[in-house]
C-alpha cells in the first residue's frame, strides 16, 4: 500500500465522512452491489449448475412472498411472532431497566451482583429453551420467555452503564433542590440515562426477535420460525426463501425505526447515542 | 469508604451459593416437579459419569473444533476482506453500510438455507457460524486502518518506506488493538451460532447434548448440558477479554 495513498486515504476521512457527492457515489455504489448479487443470484438458478428447487430464483422468492402477504398465509404467524417479540421486550426491557437501576444505583449491590449477570449475558440463551418447553409448554409462553431472557440482558446492561454516567453534581442540585426517591429517578436520572436506555432497548428487540424465532424453529404450533421450518421439512424451499425474505425486510425496517426514534428523541440534546446504528 | 475486593467476592459467591441452595431445597420439598429441575447436586454425579463416560469431553471437543475451524476460516477471510474494503475506499464504503444493516439483522435465521445446501451436519452449522461471526472481523479490521494515526503514516513516508513495509511496520501493528477488537467479537458470535444451531439442529456437540437429553426426558443430563454451554461461553468470554486488554497494552 502507498504511502500516499494511505495518508490520502485518513486524511479523506477514509471515506467516512465524504462531500455530498461522495455519498451519491457511495450510494450508487451500493445500488450497484445488490443488484449485481441479486443478478449473481438469478443467473446461477436459471444456469442448471444446481437443483433449481434448491436454489429458486429472486424473482420467484419475491413472488412467493408477495403472495404469502396477499393470500394472507403468513398474518397468523406473523401476529403470534410479534405478540411473543412484543411482550418479551416489555417484560425483558421492564426487568432489565429496574435491575439495571438498582445495579447502577446502589454502589454494593452493583459490585456484587453486576459481574454476575456479565458472567450471564453471553451464554447463548437459546440453550435454556428445553427448560422453558418443560416449565411453559410449547405454545407462545415459552416464546415468551425466550425473548423476555434475551432481551433483559442488554438492557440490564446499558441500563446500569447508563445511571453510572450520571454526573453526581445532577443528583446533589437536585437533592438540594428537594427531589427524593422516584422524583429523583424521574426527573435526573431517566433524562440523563435516555440515550442510553434506547440503544439496550434497539439490542434487546434485535435479540428478543433471534431468540423467539429460533425458538419457534426448534418447536412451536405457529410463527414465523415455525413457518420457515415447516417448509424446510416440507421440502417447500421457494416458500421457505420467501419467509426469511419477510423476517429480514421487518427486522431491518423494524432496527431503522427504533434507530430513527433514537435520533429524534435525542435530537434535542445533540447527543450521539445511537450511532452506533447500521445505517 | 468501599468494601475490599475479597469481601466483594466473599458475597458473591454467597450470594451464587444461596441460589443453588434454594434450587436445592425447592426441588427436595417438590415445590418445583423434580422432572423440570434436577437438584444442583445431582447436576454434580451427571457431570462426574458423563466425564467418566468419555461423552461431555467427546462433545466439548466437537464444539471447539467447530469453532476453531470456523475461525480459522472465517478469521482469515474477515481479515482479508476488512484489508481490501479498506484498500478499495469506495467499494469500503458503500459493502460497510450493505454489512452493518446485515449485522443488524437476525443473520443466524439464515440456517434453514445452509441446511438446504449442505445437508443436516456439522458444515452447515460451521458455515451458518462463519458467516454471523465474519461481518464484525470485515467492519472492525477496515474501521480499524482508516483510525491509524497520521502521525505514524507522516513518519512512515518520510522514511521512504514501500508499500509492503508500510502496511507491515506500520498500518497492521498500529490497527492491532482495534482489529483484535472484531476478532473477539466474531469469535463470540461464532461461538454463540455453533452452540445453538448445533442444539436446534440436534447434530454435533454440546448443543446437540442438550436437544438429545430434553427428548429422552433426562433432566441431569439436560442440566449438566446447559451449566458446560455456561462455562464455556464464561471462560471464552473472560479469556477473550483479558487477551483485548493485554493486546491494548502493547
Amino acid at each position: 500500500m502507498g504511502a500516499a495513498d494511505v495518508t490520502s486515504d485518513v486524511r479523506a476521512g477514509g471515506g467516512v465522512a465524504g462531500r455530498p457527492h461522495r455519498e451519491l457515489r457511495a450510494g450508487t455504489i451500493q445500488v450497484l452491489i445488490v443488484l449485481g448479487l441479486l443478478l449473481l443470484w438469478e443467473s446461477v438458478s436459471r444456469s442448471g449448475l444446481f437443483f433449481e428447487r434448491l436454489f429458486p430464483s429472486p424473482v420467484a422468492v419475491t413472488l412467493a412472498a408477495w403472495r404469502h402477504l396477499q393470500q394472507g398465509i403468513v398474518l397468523p404467524h406473523l401476529a403470534t411472532s410479534a405478540m411473543e417479540i412484543s411482550l418479551g421486550l416489555l417484560i425483558g426491557g421492564t426487568l432489565g431497566t429496574l435491575m439495571g437501576m438498582a445495579l447502577g444505583s446502589r454502589p454494593l449491590f452493583g459490585r456484587v451482583c453486576e459481574p454476575i449477570f456479565m458472567y450471564c449475558a453471553p451464554v447463548p440463551k437459546i440453550i435454556i429453551y428445553p427448560i422453558s418447553l418443560w416449565f411453559l409448554g410449547i405454545g407462545p409462553a415459552s416464546k415468551v420467555a425466550q425473548s423476555t431472557l434475551a432481551s433483559f440482558f442488554p438492557i440490564l446492561i446499558s441500563t446500569a452503564a447508563a445511571i453510572r454516567q450520571v454526573k453526581p453534581v445532577h443528583i446533589d442540585v437536585a437533592r438540594l433542590l428537594g427531589a427524593k426517591g422516584f422524583a429523583l429517578y424521574r426527573k435526573v436520572y431517566l433524562p440523563a440515562m435516555l440515550g442510553h436506555v434506547l440503544v439496550g432497548l434497539r439490542l434487546g428487540m434485535g435479540v428478543a426477535i433471534i431468540s423467539s424465532l429460533m425458538a419457534e424453529t426448534k418447536l412451536a404450533e405457529k410463527g414465523l420460525g415455525f413457518l420457515t421450518i415447516e417448509y424446510y421439512n416440507h421440502f417447500r424451499i421457494t416458500e421457505m426463501y420467501s419467509i426469511l425474505l419477510i423476517i429480514f425486510t421487518g427486522a431491518v425496517l423494524l432496527n431503522w425505526i427504533f434507530y430513527w426514534a433514537e435520533r429524534r428523541l435525542l435530537r434535542y440534546r445533540g447527543s450521539d447515542a445511537g450511532q452506533n446504528a447500521f445505517f | 469508604m468501599p468494601l475490599p475486593q475479597w469481601i466483594i467476592v466473599g458475597l458473591r459467591s454467597l450470594v451464587i451459593l444461596g441460589a443453588l441452595f434454594a434450587l436445592e431445597l425447592m426441588v427436595r420439598l417438590e415445590w418445583i416437579n423434580p422432572l423440570f429441575l434436577a437438584r444442583p447436586t445431582s447436576w454434580v454425579g451427571a457431570f462426574r459419569a458423563l466425564m467418566a463416560e468419555g461423552e461431555l469431553p467427546k462433545l466439548a471437543w466437537i464444539t471447539l473444533s467447530e469453532i476453531g475451524l470456523t475461525f480459522l476460516v472465517g478469521g482469515a477471510a474477515g481479515l482479508l476482506l476488512g484489508t481490501l474494503l479498506y484498500r478499495f475506499r469506495r467499494v469500503g464504503e458503500a459493502s460497510s453500510s450493505l454489512l452493518g444493516a446485515m449485522f443488524a439483522s437476525p443473520i443466524v435465521l439464515l440456517y434453514p438455507i445452509f441446511l438446504v445446501i449442505f445437508g443436516r451436519n456439522r458444515m452447515a452449522i460451521m458455515a451458518q457460524a462463519m458467516v454471523t461471526g465474519i461481518i464484525p472481523i470485515i467492519l472492525q479490521t477496515r474501521n480499524s486502518f482508516l483510525h491509524v494515526n497520521e502521525t505514524l503514516i507522516d513518519v512512515g513516508r518520510v522514511l521512504n518506506l514501500t508499500r509492503r513495509q508500510m502496511f507491515f511496520h506500520i498500518m497492521l501493528p498500529a490497527a492491532a488493538p482495534m482489529i483484535f477488537t472484531g476478532i473477539r467479537l466474531g469469535l463470540i458470535y461464532m461461538l454463540l451460532s455453533i452452540i445453538a444451531i448445533e442444539y436446534i439442529v440436534g447434530v454435533g456437540g454440546l448443543g446437540n447434548l442438550v436437544s438429545d437429553a430434553y427428548f429422552r426426558l433426562n433432566t441431569d443430563e439436560l442440566y449438566v448440558g446447559v451449566i458446560t454451554v455456561g462455562l464455556l461461553s464464561l471462560i471464552f468470554y473472560t479469556f477473550l477479554t483479558r487477551a483485548q486488554r493485554w493486546v491494548q497494552r502493547m
